[in-house]
């Protein structure tokens, strides 16, 4: 098992009051908490800080992690011998299986463990629902237009019906279905946690978020494709190509058209969950000239220029 | 077999019913009810026994019950910081859609 130094996560001395653990958790969470926080690494940052505070807090369970004697975080230890029966609650675990146990799920699973097994001595059952499990995925725009399947590796750490924690690994296959867009979450029934006692299983949520794609933005499930034209092709109007995820489409640009100027693809944007009308392509307009002129194209802008009495600055006058 | 229902979109589109929300969420159903009169939730239906929530509540709720939690908040905090984090996540839905039409960002 590997020791985590939950004083020094939360700053505080190892004889620190009460108070003063509520007050250091307090401000880390404000700083860290995920639903509020912008901190890089935030949410892997809030979870040490509410682990252990969540142990810190309780004093029995402050008491059981003392107890364990003190070491270097993350360095392998084994608490005293007579821990277990101190703490561990009618010799609930043996330390023999302890090796991938986290310290945190050995130490929130002591009253547990006792529940289970004054449960199992007076014949009634313990229940317990297991628990959700929230992941955030990253999927390519192209996922979310087909829809894809995706494999997510989960680790936690269970109660066996029996009342033992085991690590347990396991892999989850998840089909993000057609219609799902970035920023809105999943709910995949019975994918988390296993429940104890015959309690029913945990639910896993996906929170997608979308990895950024060369061409398209995306807004909803409407697209943003930017489109390069030639001044000419902007000025007489053209009919280009551009690229969508059905393949290429026409584009008509009409005469007179400005840099910026948005032209909608009907249909061609993200597909939306049940058949609905799926989002729009906007083609967003950018004038672009050569930055390296031939001669003959030169000499035909100064001609324009000579023969043009366009004055984009009027209004300044 | 359970493991054999289907993952679901918290979106608009579907509803659950308040038992439902009270599952997903870990809030009680007095803890909703105070939710819905502050305005954090939005039933539809009249009655509470006929009130039906889009999923997306789901997501509102769990952040609720989070937020509660963690911070060690009441019901009236808890629906003051849900409501400010959906404004914010408004805007920056906005922000974005801007930022798609501006060129050579």
């Amino acid at each position: 098992m590997k020791y985590k130094d939950y004083y020094e996560i939360l700053g505080v001395a190892r004889d620190a009051a009460e108070a003063d653990i509520k007050k250091a958790y307090r401000k880390l969470a404000r700083k860290y908490h995920p639903d509020v926080s912008k901190e890089p690494g935030a949410e892997e940052k809030f979870k040490e800080v509410a682990e252990a505070y969540e142990v810190l807090k309780d004093p029995e369970k402050r008491a059981a992690y003392d107890q364990m004697g003190f070491y270097q975080p993350g360095q392998d230890f084994r608490p005293p011998p007579d821990w277990g029966e101190r703490f561990g609650g009618a010799g609930t675990h043996t330390f023999e299986d302890l090796g991938d146990i986290d310290l945190f799920d050995l130490l929130s699973g002591l009253g547990l463990g006792r529940g289970a097994a004054g449960g199992r001595r007076g014949g009634a059952q313990f229940h317990m629902p297991g628990q959700d499990y929230e992941v955030t995925v990253h999927a390519g725009l192209e996922d979310l237009n087909r829809g894809a399947e995706v494999e997510i590796p989960l680790s936690a750490t269970e109660m066996t019906p029996d009342g033992h924690l085991r690590r347990s690994t396991r892999t989850v296959r998840v089909r993000i279905p057609k219609g799902a867009t970035a920023g809105q979450r999943l709910r995949v029934p019975s994918k988390g946690g296993t429940g104890v006692g015959g309690g029913p299983a945990g639910d896993l949520y996906i929170n997608i978020q979308l990895r950024p794609h060369d061409l398209f933005k995306v807004s909803g499930h409407d697209l943003y494709l930017e489109v390069p034209v030639t001044p000419w092709e902007a000025a007489l109007g053209a009919t280009i190509e551009i690229p969508t995820f059905d393949g290429k489409v026409s584009l008509k640009i009409p005469p007179g058209s400005r840099a910026g100027q948005k032209l909608r693809v009907r249909g061609k944007g993200l597909p939306r969950p049940k058949a609905a009308e799926p989002g729009d392509l906007y083609a967003v307009l950018q004038i672009v000239t050569p930055s390296v002129l031939s001669e003959r194209e030169k000499e035909l802008y100064r001609g324009l220029a000579e023969a043009s009495s366009f004055n984009p600055r009027a209004h300044f006058e | 077999m359970s493991g054999e229902r289907f993952p679901s979109l918290l979106t608009e589109q579907f509803e659950i019913e308040l038992d439902e929300l009270a599952g997903a969420t870990g809030l009680s159903v007095e803890e909703i009810v105070e939710l819905v009169e502050y305005g954090v939730f939005e039933p539809l239906g009249g009655a509470r026994m006929a009130w039906r929530f889009s999923s997306r509540t789901i997501t509102l709720g769990r952040r609720a019950s989070r937020l509660r939690a963690d911070f060690e908040l009441d019901t009236p905090a808890t629906a003051l910081v849900v409501t400010l984090l959906e404004r914010i996540e408004e805007l920056e839905a906005e922000v974005n859609r801007l930022r798609c039409e501006v060129l050579g960002e």
